[in-house]
């Protein structure tokens, strides 16, 4: 794409695609967003529902050791003799969950049954977008 | 080269990942590889594998895994049977869904492009 930019005698017509690709670009970054924002609500609300705590960064250095963490993902700690389960998020709730085993293995299980409903969903459309191949539109 | 090796350890990161929320899922604990000692203990069994361990008179299972969590799974009976129902459920939906997937290529198919079967 930059070699099309800077070729003698397009520039006309690749400035609007220029224009046109940072448009496209900042559109695709804000699906990611929305993206990230959906995928984060939706393990949060996995996490309350398992039973994890919610704690918030409510003070400057609270925030600062949340964005040291690696981003929503489940992070172990063995602290002293436990294990305890931690999903830091300093972008959207800026909050950390905080939950022990039980709540870990709920969470699992949790997101085992909605993988599962989400596979049962897509083949009950599959077989829909079956039947009307074979249904109304007669033989090809 | 290194796009198909990396693009594998994807994949096989995804599937330990889904497996290990199936263990965790039935109640099997997490015993993280904290130390240099028990990593190395990690990697003397076999990997990415729920296998029957003996242990005071008790039957436990155990599945180790030194790349991914860096951790081993151990659950005894229940967990065990409970893990097998699980994964039974995910292989009957996997099924059901493929067996879908097929039926709508099969009936997108235009067959009167090949001509009559010789076999019908």
């Amino acid at each position: 794409m930059a070699l099309v930019l800077i070729r003698d005698g397009a520039r006309p017509i690749t400035w609007v695609g220029a224009r046109i690709l940072i448009v496209a670009a900042v559109l695709a970054l804000a699906g990611c967003a929305t993206y990230a924002e959906r995928y984060a609500q939706s393990n949060e609300q996995g996490l309350v529902a398992a039973g994890f705590e919610m704690r918030r960064a409510d003070t400057p250095e609270k925030l600062a050791a949340l964005q040291a963490l690696t981003q929503r993902e489940i992070l172990v700690y063995k602290r002293p003799d436990r294990l305890y389960f931690v999903w830091p998020d300093a972008r959207f709730c800026q909050c950390l969950y905080l939950g022990n085993e039980a709540q870990y293995q709920e969470y699992s299980r949790l997101g085992f049954e909605q993988k599962l409903e989400r596979e049962r969903i897509t083949t009950a459309e599959e077989k829909e977008a079956a039947a009307l191949f074979d249904g109304p539109w007669g033989p090809w | 080269m290194a796009i198909a090796l990396g693009g594998c350890a994807t994949i096989r990161r995804h599937e330990t990942q889904d497996t290990e929320q199936v263990l965790s899922a039935a109640g099997f604990q997490m015993q993280l590889g904290d130390t240099p000692e028990k990593l190395a203990s990690l990697r003397v069994l076999p990997t990415r594998r729920l296998v029957p361990q003996a242990r005071d008179g008790r039957l436990y299972y155990v599945y180790a895994d030194p790349e991914v969590c860096r951790c081993l799974f151990v659950g005894a009976e229940p967990q065990y049977q409970e893990y097998q129902r699980l994964a039974l459920r995910k292989r009957i939906a996997d099924e059901e869904l493929m067996a879908a997937q097929n039926i709508l290529s099969a009936s997108t198919m235009n067959w009167g492009l090949w001509g009559p079967w010789p076999w019908f």
